[in-house]
């Protein structure tokens, strides 16, 4: 089975008993949405699960002793960019330009108002979710997971130095952003193009 | 004249790179110039011209200069950086490098469109020059773009125009081709007999954009906050700013005009204690008896160790300089960090708009405390002195816009706003001592006329004939004795008058803040209620929802209540007088807990109060009531689980303050949420009926009285919560 996408919410005041919980655990189950009241347990989880598929809901203004948001979310873009982040505010229209500028140039997923209803805000989240599986990582996921457990753990590709990756190796690459998971994940992007151009009569069928 | 043949040289990188730095990463022509000249730096240089001439700009220096070698395999090559091995520069100055990003070379493409590169090394016989067009490259990228050359044959042959797919692989596999670029640069020799002579120029021309007189004002008042005046004196840099065209630029020498006009300059430095042994860091603080500011010493500071030079300019001070220096009064902008005697990327910006100045350090946005003794930026100019080595948690952001924002650098921020706050402590002391000097000079005066009068008095009796002509002067004596006390009256009056309206502005003001924090909780109340409110609508009825439906609606009318109160007392601050007078805190206090005496009594609480008898602070009494009912009822809340429940208030003057702790034996606030509860609506007594409201309303009353909250060590056994609070007798 694949694994689950998990919904991270960090946020200092949202309740544990939001609706917006509800429908969410209702649709991601109960253990896979969880919340962070504190920034840096926040990030942390983040980043220690990087194997995983992760929306995070990241609201702006964590508390005044606390790390606003938008350097919540430079730390996890700083180690990932393959996290989508939906920014929350309850105060969007006050967002300065700067920090607009900086969500989207560093590719927020979404800006979202805290105070909308379950009704707004639960299609974009879902949305979010939805166009995981339509990147790179996700797609090879989904592949390995085709493979036997054994499979996946037997090294698969053999790099001009020597060092040997397997499927899960390849993944967990890829997700953390590392040097190698990014000229991976560019060399299978060209390739996928090039076979497509190649065989469009077999796209044509799908 | 060239006295070899001109060659060609080729670099290869990313003309992406090129763009991506050379453009978008130096965001302005004042920082390029300021990329150039910290290259400068690097390079040993003791004199740089930035000169502007025609369709040319020219940054010229003495510094070590280049080989063919370091042009062709560093100068342009993306990824060497040969700064990075090394972090020192040679002998004799050792300057830590600061271009280490490696991006100035990148910032002439932003100044001009082609660059002619003129350099040399100590005892070489020859000019190296070097020449690269800008738009060259640019013109190589646009023509590959549109050329189907190169690709592989048969991605040709497949390529289907009806197919939409084609062309995107076609794109990629170009852009992968043009991460190469095959331009070919020009370089020569030229001989010369000056073997002692070394530097570098680069020479810009096709010059991108106009440089007006104001352009090279700002430049030269960016340049010259480049070193601090910490480092400048251990390793020569000087600055020129060079024009023919613009009026004043004449072989200019750029240095800070403004500092030593300033009224005020205070230093704080590091060290060793000569006795002790022990490391210590000096902090600014303010000494009353003689207005003077002095250094204390504490330990050392979790950012580490730090030099900082501050000069104010009082109001005299800031009109001598605005008449020395005319147009320049941007000159003064606040404090700026230097790192390794260099001012740290996140200053080096420009910004000719003040409203839209970043103001990193947070000077200005104090909101509304001392409004009236509080230093803006635009009376002091800082230099912060820190060190790679010395305080490593202090980090330019990626995005160069700030510092990552640390702990350390919290702390930083925090005691550079103190040690300007001691700056504030100057200004009362001015203002108090003129106050003072005027009242003296009307009493000296009365006194003065009087004596007058009785020596007329007695020319009077000696000789009683000149009385008719006396009595002119007499009278006019007797006015001028009344008009100086209705002088000094009046000035007492005035006084009063200030005081009363500083009070009522303040207050204004933070009303402000409480409309601003109440909107923002109530809108987020309602989103809640809203919420909860869509999924009745959506899902009721359905058994599987029962336990969310009783929840909710529980929730909802909670919420309500909550916004009831915090409404209610929005009214009761529209209807608050506004006025200050004076308070018998002892009387005051023991009068509140009186009014609690049947609420206390039923939980069983002992009330302990220790306050000194003759305390009168000159105060809001509805404003100070409510500090400590809320206080009352935060810990009847607080203590409802508690055996031997007790409450103990205990205060007493401390230099120029009312200081008391207010504590009680529950359970206590956890260490990670004590800067929390002082938030608007978080409760952690929800259960009790707490909304998280009490404290929030202590908080911002006492900001309203001038006044400080903060939760200290607990004194109360085992457990329990102690408040600390400081009220000043008079903000004057």
């Amino acid at each position: 089975m694949q694994n689950p996408v998990q919904i991270i919410i960090i946020d200092d005041n949202f309740r544990s008993n939001d609706p917006l919980m509800v429908d969410l655990q209702e649709k991601y189950g109960d253990s896979n949405v969880q919340i962070f009241r504190r920034p840096n347990e926040g990030i942390k989880y983040v980043l220690d699960h990087l194997s995983s598929k992760i929306v995070v809901l990241l609201d702006m203004d964590l508390g005044t002793s606390e790390k606003r948001g938008d350097a919540v979310f430079a730390e996890i873009q700083e180690k990932t960019l393959l996290v989508t982040v939906i920014i929350m505010s309850a105060k969007l229209q006050s967002l300065s330009n700067e920090e607009l500028r900086g969500f989207i140039n560093n590719h927020a997923f979404s800006a979202i108002d805290s105070n909308a209803s379950v009704k707004t805000n639960l299609p974009i989240i879902n949305k979010a979710v939805n166009q995981l599986s339509l990147r790179v990582d996700c797609a090879l996921e989904e592949w390995i997971l085709r493979h036997s457990p054994e499979d996946r753990d037997k090294p698969y590709l053999t790099l001009i130095g020597g060092e040997k990756y397997s499927l899960n190796q390849i993944l967990a690459e890829i997700r953390k952003n590392t040097e190698l998971g990014l000229s991976l994940q560019k060399k299978i992007l060209n390739l996928t193009v090039e076979l497509l151009a190649r065989q469009k009569e077999k796209l044509a069928e799908t | 004249m060239r006295s070899s043949n001109t060659s060609t040289l080729k670099w290869r990188f990313d003309i992406n790179v090129l763009r991506l730095i050379g453009r978008e990463l130096i965001s302005d022509r004042i920082t390029a110039v300021y990329e150039l000249v910290k290259n400068c730096y690097d390079a040993n240089a003791k004199e740089v011209y930035v000169e502007f001439e025609d369709d040319k700009i020219i940054v010229r220096d003495d510094g070590l200069g280049m080989t063919f070698e370091d042009i062709r395999d560093k100068w342009m090559v993306v990824g060497t950086d040969s700064k990075r091995a090394e972090h020192f520069s040679p002998e004799p100055f050792r300057r830590r490098y600061v271009g280490e990003k490696g991006i100035g070379r990148f910032a002439t493409d932003k100044l001009g469109r082609k660059l002619l590169i003129k350099t040399k090394k100590e005892g070489h016989d020859f000019w190296l020059f070097v020449e690269i067009d800008w738009a060259a490259y640019e013109q190589k990228t646009n023509e590959s773009k549109f050329k189907p050359t190169e690709l592989p044959e048969k991605i040709e042959e497949e390529n289907n125009q009806e197919s939409g797919l084609v062309p995107i692989s076609l794109k990629n596999i170009r852009e992968e081709i043009l991460l190469f670029t095959d331009v070919e640069n020009n370089y020569w020799f030229e001989e010369t007999s000056h073997l002692s002579t070394q530097g570098t120029s680069l020479i810009m021309s096709g010059v991108r954009d106009e440089w007006t007189d104001k352009d090279l004002e700002h430049l030269n008042k960016e340049l010259s906050k480049f070193v601090s005046p910490f480092y400048g004196k251990k390793t020569p840099f000087q600055t020129f700013i060079n024009s023919d065209q613009h009026k004043g630029f004449k072989n200019l020498e750029v240095r800070s005009v403004a500092i030593n006009l300033a009224s005020h300059i205070a230093e704080i430095k590091f060290g060793i204690d000569d006795q002790t042994n022990e490391e210590y860091q000096e902090f600014l603080s303010f000494d009353e008896s003689s207005g003077q500011i002095k250094p204390k010493r504490i330990s050392k500071p979790i950012f580490g160790f730090i030099q900082m030079k501050l000069y104010f300019f009082n109001k005299e001070a800031k009109a001598k300089y605005n008449r020395a220096y005319p147009n320049k009064e941007d000159r003064i902008d606040g404090i700026r960090i230097y790192r390794d005697g260099i001012v740290t990327t996140p200053f080096a910006e420009n910004e000719d708009d003040p409203m839209k100045r970043r103001d990193i350090l947070g000077i200005d946005k104090r909101l509304w405390q001392d409004t009236f003794t509080r230093i803006g930026t635009r009376e002091v100019i800082g230099f912060v002195e820190i060190t790679k080595d010395g305080n490593p948690q202090i980090i330019d952001a990626t995005n160069r816009q700030d510092f990552v924002d640390t702990p350390e650098y919290r702390a930083l921020k925090e005691i550079i706003i103190d040690q300007l706050d001691v700056f504030s402590k100057v200004k009362i002391f001015q203002r108090k001592r003129k106050e003072l000097l005027n009242e003296a000079s009307y009493r000296e005066s009365i006194k003065d006329l009087r004596t007058s009068t009785k020596l007329v008095e007695q020319i009077e009796k000696q000789n009683p004939t000149l009385a008719a002509d006396l009595a002119p002067l007499k009278g006019q004596l007797e006015s001028a004795i009344a008009s100086s006390k209705r002088n000094l009256d009046e000035q007492k009056k005035m006084h009063e008058e200030f005081l009363r309206r500083e009070n009522i502005y303040l207050s204004l003001m933070s009303l402000q803040e409480y409309a601003a924090a109440l909107a923002h909780a109530v809108r987020t109340t309602v989103g809640q209620i809203l919420r909860m409110a869509e999924f009745f609508v959506e899902k009721f009825p359905n058994p599987k929802y029962d336990s969310n439906f009783k929840e909710y609606a529980k929730q909802i009318y909670d919420d309500m209540l909550t916004l009831n109160r915090v409404t209610d007392f929005m009214l009761s601050y529209a209807g608050s007088n506004l006025e200050f007078e004076e308070l018998n805190l002892k009387v005051l206090i023991e009068r509140l807990f009186h009014l609690y005496r049947l609420e206390l009594e039923k939980e069983k609480i002992t009330v302990h109060l220790e306050i000194d008898g003759n305390i009168v602070l000159f105060a809001n009494q509805k404003f100070f009531e409510e500090v400590i009912q809320n206080l009352i009822s935060n810990s009847i809340k607080a203590l409802k689980d508690t055996e031997n429940k007790r409450i103990k208030l205990s205060g007493w003057a401390e230099d120029d303050h009312f200081i008391f702790y207010f504590s009680d034996n529950g359970p206590g606030i956890r260490p990670e949420i004590r800067d929390k509860v002082f938030d608007l609506f978080y409760t952690e007594t929800a259960k009790e009926g707490g909304a998280g409201v009490g404290l929030w309303i202590v908080k911002t009353r006492l900001e309203s009285l001038a006044g400080k909250v903060k939760i200290v060590e607990n004194e109360m056994n085992p457990t329990g919560t102690t408040f600390q609070i400081t009220l000043p007798f008079s903000k004057n």
